[in-house]
């Protein structure tokens, strides 16, 4: 879609320390695609051997709008969402495996019991494996939820939210995950202030 | 004056010249080579740094666990070390405590081990992972290790990329 090539750069006419005057307007489905577009900062990528390991960062006004299912609300009501999701701050943990056909947790498994093990962990254990790094501060994943895909995507993903009362939102973020699913150690993902609050207005005509 | 074919013959030559001239200077522009001092990479890896103060930190638990254990075994040995006939209870009991503290200092060396070798073995596999990428997003023909044991006997300092390296892993390790 055209407006997920255009770049973050040019979201921001006039960008002063402390002002920042948002020019790019897009209509929902313009800002969904932008918003899914990796190359704006959003979604970050982490490759480990077979592994990829991606985050992206859900903004409020995105989740309003995915909330919507497609139906055209009023300016207010997508504002009530916006604030009600703002109070946390939401990602996707997605990890992956190069040409892997079938569910990713029966991955190079030694034994029935390691598969039930993962599962397990997944669902039950992985959170405590997650935080966020913001100023100095270690903030612990508030909100998870493991996506079982089972057989349907090669992939597994994970719904995280950290508490936005704990988040500096001047300072940047850096999502870890110590990966003990695959014993593949310390991911990182970093997030500057650039990332998360430069964003593109939504064209509040088409509403 | 120089005939005809003559002049053929000594156009031809400096083409020749000049065409392997150019060959080997492409030939040699084409292939980018450089090492690194593999020791100096995994000392600087954050990584590595991280999981390192991890270990020490959970070994100076382990290790604050049996001085306690070893206190209370000073305490009773002095104790029936006093007695002329320390009763069995007595005795029995000091060694109950003996082989605790010989289970937990079993338990701590090789859960040590353990830990160690995973953590070592996903520190390589991540270095030799973002020095994959390294080299792939600048375009080397090859990267080489040097790892102090021969495998490089000698290398010219401008094509030593450790440092950039080095840069290149904390970025990549920050998720930047």
């Amino acid at each position: 879609m055209l407006s997920a090539c255009v770049k973050r750069d040019s979201i921001v006419a006039n960008q002063g320390k402390d002002d920042k005057i948002s020019v790019l307007q897009l209509p929902s489905n313009n800002f969904i695609a932008w918003v899914r577009e990796p190359t704006n900062g959003l979604r970050k990528e982490h490759r480990v051997n077979e592994f990829t390991f991606s985050m992206f960062q859900k903004p409020s006004q995105y989740l309003a709008l995915i909330d919507s299912r497609g139906e055209i609300l009023s300016d207010s009501i997508l504002k009530q969402r916006e604030m009600e999701y703002s109070e946390m701050e939401y990602y996707d943990l997605i990890i992956s495996v190069d040409s892997l056909q079938g569910e990713i947790l029966k991955y190079n498994l030694s034994s029935k019991n390691d598969y039930e093990a993962r599962i397990k962990y997944c669902a039950f254990e992985m959170q405590k494996d997650i935080s966020m790094v913001n100023d100095g501060d270690t903030l612990p994943c508030s909100i998870f939820h493991f996506e079982r895909a089972y057989d349907v995507t090669p992939r597994c993903t994970f719904l995280l939210a950290f508490d936005a009362k704990g988040i500096k939102k001047d300072k940047p973020r850096t999502i870890v995950y110590e990966d003990n699913l695959f014993k593949n150690g310390i991911i990182k993902f970093h997030y500057t202030v650039n990332d998360i609050s430069v964003l593109p207005k939504l064209a509040t005509d088409e509403r | 004056m120089l005939n005809k074919s003559k002049v053929v013959i000594i156009v031809s030559l400096m083409i020749l010249i000049v065409s392997i001239c150019w060959l080997f200077i492409r030939t040699e522009n084409s292939l980018k080579v450089g090492y690194v001092k593999i020791q100096e990479v995994f000392d600087n890896f954050d990584m590595k740094k991280e999981l390192q103060a991890r270990l020490e930190s959970t070994e100076r638990g382990q290790k604050i666990h049996l001085d306690s254990l070893t206190f209370a075994l000073q305490v009773m040995s002095d104790k029936l070390n006093a007695q002329k006939n320390p009763s069995e209870a007595e005795i029995a009991a000091f060694s109950r405590l003996k082989n605790v503290y010989l289970g937990r200092k079993k338990e701590f060396e090789e859960e040590k081990q353990k830990v160690t070798n995973e953590y070592n073995e996903q520190i390589i596999s991540r270095m030799r992972q973002y020095i994959n990428d390294y080299g792939r997003e600048q375009a080397y023909t090859f990267i080489l290790g040097d790892d102090n044991n021969g495998s490089i006997m000698y290398g010219a300092q401008e094509k030593n990329i450790t440092p950039d390296v080095i840069q290149y892993l904390k970025q990549k390790y920050q998720g930047k």
